[in-house]
C-alpha cells in the first residue's frame, strides 16, 4: 500500500506514520507539509490513499483535495472539525473526516474502510 | 451592549470541557480543569492577566481569523513543556531534555488541537465562524507583540472576550494555560442570543 500523509505539523506526520506502520508494516509512506506539496507528491507517487490536514501553508488541504479530485480516497484529519468544514470536505469527495485528537484505532478503521476493507498488519497491501 | 458575567462563564465552561478531553486523549491520561475564567476586558487588563503568568516561558501563539478574530496562546513552564512532550511522544517522563524541532512541533500542535476543540464548541453553540491559523512558538518577551497585534487589529480602546483555562494532568507532571482572545463581536453575539 502507498500512502501520503499531508500535515504541516512534523509531530502529527510522525504520529500518523507510526500508526500506519503499526497496522501496515510494509506501507510505502510519503509525506507533505503543505497543500501544494501534497498535490505534487500525489502526481509523482500516485498513492493508494491520502491522509490530509486542512490548515496548511501554501494551499489548504481542501484546496489540495479539490485539485487532486476523488480518484484517490482522501481522509481529512483536522483539528478544525467545524460543521462547515466537514460539509465542504465531503462535498469535495473526502471519504472520511477524523477530528484531532484521535484514537489510533479510528485512523486504522477509517483507512480500512476507505480502501474497501484492507486488512491491517497481517495482510498489508502492496 | 451588556454582557452578564454568568452568561459568559457558562459559554466558557462548555468550551473548556472539550479542551480537557482533547488534552486527555493527546497525553493518554486524565486531565483536570484547574481553573477556568471568562472575562470581557480591556486590552490593558488582558496584558496584565497574560503577563502575570510567572515562570511560564514557553508560549505558542495562533491567530484567529474569519468571522470572529483574535488570538490563541498556550503558556507553560519549561519543565512542564518537557513533560508534555514526553507524554505526547509516548516517552518515559524525563526523557526529553531540550526542545528540538520535533518537540516544538508537538507543542504547537497541542495549541492547534486545544484551541480548535474550544472553538468548535463555540461555533456549534453560537453559530459563529472562527478559523485557527497554524501556530508558532514565541518567547514570553514576545507576548507583548501579540497584544500589540490585537491592539492594531481592534483598536487600543477595544474590549475583548478572554477565556483562560488551566489544565493539569492527574499525575501533576504537566500544567498548561490557554488563553483564547476574541474581538468584541463575540460578546455581541453572546449577549444577543441571551436576549433572544
Amino acid at each position: 500500500m502507498k500512502i501520503l500523509i499531508a500535515d504541516d505539523s512534523e509531530f502529527m506526520r510522525v504520529l500518523l506514520k507510526k500508526i500506519v506502520q503499526s497496522a501496515w508494516p510494509d506501507a510505502e509512506i510519503s509525506e507533505a507539509a503543505t497543500g501544494q506539496q501534497a498535490i505534487d507528491s500525489y502526481g509523482a507517487n500516485r498513492p493508494d490513499i491520502i491522509l490530509m490536514d486542512i490548515m496548511m501553508p501554501e494551499k489548504t488541504g481542501l484546496e489540495a483535495l479539490k485539485e487532486i479530485g476523488s480518484e484517490v480516497p482522501v481522509i481529512i484529519i483536522s483539528a478544525a472539525d467545524q460543521d462547515n468544514m466537514i460539509e465542504e470536505a465531503r462535498s469535495l469527495g473526502a471519504r472520511d473526516f477524523i477530528a484531532k485528537p484521535f484514537e489510533q484505532t479510528k485512523v486504522i478503521e477509517s483507512i480500512q474502510t476507505a480502501l474497501g476493507g484492507a486488512q491491517a498488519s497481517t495482510d498489508s497491501h502492496e | 451592549m451588556k454582557l452578564e458575567p454568568e452568561v459568559l462563564a457558562d459559554v466558557a465552561q462548555k468550551a473548556t470541557q472539550s479542551s480537557s478531553r482533547a488534552l486527555s486523549v493527546l497525553v493518554g491520561e486524565e486531565v483536570t480543569v484547574k481553573t477556568t475564567q471568562a472575562s470581557y476586558l480591556s486590552l490593558d487588563s488582558l496584558a496584565d492577566l497574560v503577563t502575570s503568568q510567572e515562570g511560564m516561558n514557553i508560549v505558542a501563539f495562533s491567530q484567529l481569523i474569519s468571522g470572529i478574530k483574535g488570538a490563541a496562546l498556550l503558556i507553560m513552564g519549561h519543565e512542564d513543556s518537557l513533560h508534555l512532550v514526553d507524554a505526547l511522544l509516548q516517552k518515559p517522563l524525563g526523557t526529553t531534555k531540550v526542545l528540538g524541532d520535533m518537540e516544538k512541533s508537538a507543542i504547537k500542535e497541542t495549541l492547534n488541537i486545544l484551541s480548535n476543540s474550544q472553538i468548535t464548541s463555540l461555533t456549534k453553540n453560537l453559530g459563529v465562524t472562527i478559523n485557527v491559523m497554524p501556530p508558532n512558538l514565541i518567547t514570553q518577551e514576545h507576548v507583548a507583540s501579540v497584544l500589540d497585534y490585537l491592539a492594531a487589529q481592534q483598536g487600543e480602546e477595544a474590549k475583548v472576550v478572554a477565556f483562560e483555562t488551566s489544565l493539569i494532568t492527574t499525575g501533576q507532571t504537566c500544567q498548561v494555560t490557554m488563553f483564547l482572545v476574541f474581538d468584541a463581536e463575540l460578546a455581541n453575539i453572546i449577549a444577543q442570543q441571551e436576549q433572544a
